[in-house]
């Protein structure tokens, strides 16, 4: 799929330019794009490594281990292949939880152990478990109770009401969610048969 | 508990984490640039925004429910774009921030999640994703209207 969606930008984009005549932007588009991700790669890289050794510590120190417990009946009826006390659950859990929080920075490397402790349990390294599916959609759908980046931008552009949109961003992201979570569900079932 | 030397071990796991994920990077930013500065967007939505005025959707908030999943930058763009037009706390300004703060960029995180473990079939990922993504947008437009509207 990603493969399918990856072939269908950069066509269309060349294709698209090559008929209206902007050759020159495909071009530079082309060159920047790899300056673009080096610069990204430069902004992600220091955030990741900090939060990376402060979550290790979160992790040993058994705070994630507290975090998860609370979370966990909740937790394994949404990840019913994976087995209780297993480790993924607990970094499941911490994503979910700074993701609410509006922390992104701290997610994404929870996120990203996450996926990483699933791949064990996976039996197709290649192929997606339905647990990895399952953690995709919540992520993709932007669960979070402060989203952090709206409010400052909405400060930075003189908003009377900064948080004004914060119920109204809950209702929708919480809509987002369980409505990922039902047709997950549904493809899953699908897909097994 | 060595609070120090478990700090250096989680930022070392670090490196071997961001080195998977360059290529992705490099790769993603490659494709959704060709076709956003192309045109083929532009392209795509003057074709839709006839059909969503008569539903009683602002024109300047397509691009940005469609770029969202695509792009977090351009859709960040749109909505910086909007506000410096309307105001922040116009009805458009909030419609945007909602439909810009309900959901992720989808396309972005299942590069970047499967991207570090290497999967190469990722089943259902991208449909239930999107879905979500249009069940976030479709509710922010009500919620929006029954708020502000």
């Amino acid at each position: 799929m990603v493969n399918i969606i990856w072939i269908f930008l950069i066509v269309s984009g060349i294709i698209f330019g090559l008929f209206t005549n902007k050759l020159e932007i495909i071009n530079t588009t082309i060159v920047d794009s790899t300056k673009v991700s080096l610069e990204m790669f430069f902004k992600i890289f220091p955030v990741l490594a900090l939060w990376m050794g402060i979550t290790k510590i979160a992790e040993v120190s058994g705070l994630l281990k507290k975090l998860s417990n609370k979370l966990s009946p909740l937790l394994t009826k949404i990840f019913p292949e994976i087995p209780s006390g297993h480790e993924s659950l607990s970094l499941i859990a911490s994503n979910i939880i700074a993701n609410l929080f509006g922390l992104g920075s701290a997610a994404t490397p929870f996120g990203l152990k996450a996926m990483n402790s699933l791949q064990k349990l996976n039996k197709n390294k290649k192929v997606a478990s339905r647990s990895m599916v399952t953690f995709l959609v919540i992520n993709t759908s932007g669960l979070t109770i402060i989203p952090t980046t709206i409010i400052s931008l909405r400060m930075m552009y003189g908003s009377l009401e900064p948080t004004k949109i914060v119920l109204a961003c809950l209702i929708s992201t919480i809509a987002a969610t369980i409505g990922g979570i039902i047709i997950d569900r549904i493809l899953a079932r699908r897909y097994k048969n | 508990m060595d609070v120090y030397d478990t700090f250096i071990e989680g930022v070392k796991e670090s490196f071997s984490m961001i080195l998977n994920l360059f290529p992705t990077f490099i790769a993603m930013i490659l494709a959704v640039n060709l076709f956003i500065n192309s045109g083929v967007l532009d392209y795509v939505l003057s074709l839709i925004k006839p059909i969503l005025k008569l539903i009683k959707i602002p024109g300047e908030i397509i691009p940005l429910a469609l770029v969202r999943p695509i792009s977090g930058s351009a859709s960040l763009a749109y909505l910086n774009s909007i506000f410096s037009k309307y105001g922040p706390d116009s009805f458009i300004g909030l419609l945007g921030s909602v439909m810009q703060g309900c959901t992720d960029t989808t396309f972005y995180i299942i590069s970047l999640y499967f991207g570090s473990i290497g999967i190469k079939k990722i089943r259902h990922s991208m449909t239930a994703s999107l879905f979500a993504d249009l069940v976030g947008i479709i509710v922010s437009i009500i919620v929006v209207n029954l708020f502000w509207g």
